[in-house]
C-alpha cells in the first residue's frame, strides 16, 4: 500500500476510474482532509458539522470523479467545498441570513484572491492602485508585501489588531484588483 | 504544504522567515488560508485541539468510509450470487414442483391406463393343456389360468430357464411377471421376443404395458406406436393410450 502515496493526484483518479476502487480516493482525500476539515469549520463553526461535510465531501468526490475530468484537483476541491459549503449553510435554518451573506461574501473574497497572484512588482499602475487605497490597507499591503512582515509584525508595527491586519491585506487586494481592472478596461 | 508546516505555523514554532513565507503562501492559496482561519477558531473555541488528533480522526473516518465501500461492495457482489443461488433454488425447487406435478400426474394417468388396459392374455383355446409340453408346462398353464399368477411366475420362470426359446412360454411368464407387478422383470423377458412372429402384437402390447406400468413412458410409446400403426387386437387401445400419454413424454426416469 506504501506505493499509493507515490502517485500523483492525477494517477490516482486515474487509477480509481481504471479500477474503481474507493483506496485511491481516500488516499487523494487524506491528502487535502485536513485543510478541508479547516475550511468546514471556518464556515460551520462546529465541529461536529465540519466532520460531517468532510464525510459528505468525501463521498461527493466518490461519485463526481469517475466522470469529472478535473485538471488541478486541488483547486477543483476547494471550489467544491466552498459549493457544498454554502448548500449547507443555505439549508440550515437555524442560521441568519445575514450570517449566511457575510459567509459569501468571504468565498468571494478568496475567489479575488486566487486572481491576484503577486504585487510584488510596483508598477506605475499598481503605484496608483496602491495610492488609491485607504491608509489602513497600504500600509498593510506595503509591509506585508513590500517589507515582507508577517502579519504579527504588521500588527505590532501599525497598533492594528491581527483579525484586521488580515483583513486590511484582503480588501486591499481585492481593491487593488479592482482598480487595475478598471484601468486596464479604460485603455482597451 | 504540509500538515506538519500547518501545525508548526499554529504552534508558533515557525522561524520568521518561514512564518513569512507561510503567510506569503497562504495569500496565495485561499484554501490554505480558509482552514488555517478555520483552525485558529477551533483552537480558540477547544484549547484540546491539535492538528495530529484532527487529521488522525480524519484518516480514520476516510479509511472506514473506504473499508464500508468495499464490504460494500463485497455485500453487493455475495448479495449477486445469494440472490442468484436463490433464484436458482427457486428455479429448481419450481422445476422439481412442476416436476413432481406433472410426474404425479404422469403416475397417476400411467397407472389408470395401465390398470385399465392391463389384461392377462387369455390362455389360447387351440393349446391342450399337456397335449405337447411337460408336466411343469401344463402345472403353468393351470395356474395361470386359475390367476395363480405367482405359482405361474415360479412355473414358468423354470420352463423359460430350461428352454429359453419357447415364446409361449416367455410370454406367459411375462404376463405372469406384470400380474405379480413385477414389470421390469416382464421388460426383461419380453424384449428378447419382440422379434418373434408368433405373438407379435401381444408381446409388444404387454411389452408395452410393462414399460407404462415402470413409467418409462418414451419407450412404453415406442412400443404402443408398433401395436398402433398395424390392424391387430390392440390397435385401437394403443391409439387411445398414446392420446392420452401425448404431452407427457418430456418426463421420463
Amino acid at each position: 500500500m506504501d506505493a499509493i502515496a507515490s502517485y500523483s493526484d492525477e494517477e490516482l483518479i486515474k487509477l480509481y476510474r481504471q479500477e474503481n476502487d474507493a483506496i485511491y480516493i481516500g488516499e487523494l482525500y487524506k491528502r487535502y482532509a485536513v485543510l478541508v476539515f479547516g475550511v468546514c469549520y471556518k464556515f460551520l463553526k462546529d465541529q461536529t458539522n465540519a466532520s460531517e461535510a468532510v464525510s459528505e465531501i468525501f463521498e461527493h468526490l466518490l461519485i463526481k470523479l469517475k466522470t469529472q475530468e478535473v485538471d488541478y484537483f486541488k483547486s477543483w476541491l476547494y471550489m467544491l467545498c466552498k459549493h457544498k459549503l454554502l448548500r449547507k449553510i443555505e439549508k440550515n435554518k437555524s442560521l441568519e441570513t445575514i450570517e449566511l451573506e457575510n459567509n459569501s461574501e468571504k468565498f468571494m473574497e478568496n475567489d479575488t484572491s486566487m486572481y491576484l497572484n503577486s504585487v510584488e512588482e510596483k508598477s506605475e499602475l499598481l503605484q496608483k492602485a496602491l495610492s488609491n487605497l485607504n491608509e489602513e490597507q497600504r500600509t498593510c499591503i506595503e509591509l506585508f508585501y513590500y517589507q515582507q512582515k508577517t502579519y504579527q509584525e504588521v500588527a505590532s508595527i501599525t497598533g492594528y489588531e491581527l483579525n484586521k491586519v488580515k483583513s486590511a491585506i484582503q480588501n486591499g487586494k481585492r481593491n487593488l484588483k479592482i482598480f487595475m481592472e478598471e484601468k486596464q478596461h479604460e485603455n482597451e | 504544504m504540509s500538515n506538519e508546516l500547518i501545525k508548526r505555523y499554529l504552534a508558533n514554532e515557525l522561524s520568521n522567515d518561514e512564518r513569512y513565507a507561510f503567510e506569503l503562501e497562504m495569500e496565495n492559496d485561499p484554501f490554505l488560508k480558509d482552514a488555517v482561519d478555520g483552525f485558529e477558531n477551533f483552537a480558540k473555541e477547544d484549547t484540546s485541539f491539535s492538528i495530529e488528533k484532527t487529521e488522525k480522526e480524519l484518516f480514520q473516518q476516510i479509511d472506514q468510509k473506504v473499508s464500508e465501500l468495499k464490504v460494500d461492495k463485497k455485500v453487493i457482489f455475495m448479495n449477486f450470487f445469494k440472490y442468484a443461488a436463490a433464484a436458482c433454488l427457486v428455479g429448481i425447487v419450481a422445476f422439481s414442483t412442476w416436476r413432481f406435478i406433472l410426474q404425479k400426474n404422469g403416475t397417476i394417468d400411467e397407472q389408470a391406463i395401465y390398470a385399465s388396459n392391463f389384461k392377462p392374455l387369455t390362455y389360447p383355446d387351440g393349446i391342450v393343456r399337456g397335449e405337447n409340453d411337460t408336466t411343469s408346462s401344463s402345472k403353468a398353464a393351470e395356474l395361470y389360468e386359475k390367476e395363480d399368477y405367482f405359482g405361474a411366475v415360479k412355473m414358468y420362470e423354470k420352463l423359460v430357464a430350461a428352454n429359453p426359446d419357447n415364446i409361449k412360454n416367455n410370454l406367459f411368464y411375462a404376463i405372469s411377471l406384470m400380474a405379480t407387478n413385477q414389470p421390469k422383470k416382464a421388460i426383461d423377458i419380453l424384449s428378447k421376443i419382440t422379434t418373434s412372429e408368433e405373438f407379435h402384437f401381444d408381446i409388444n402390447w404387454y411389452l408395452a404395458l410393462a414399460y407404462l406400468k415402470s413409467k418409462d413412458l418414451q419407450n412404453a410409446q415406442v412400443y404402443f406406436q408398433i401395436i398402433a400403426k398395424d390392424d391387430n387386437y390392440y390397435q385401437v387401445q394403443a391409439k387411445a393410450i398414446l392420446e392420452k400419454l401425448d404431452g407427457k413424454l418430456a418426463v421420463k426416469d
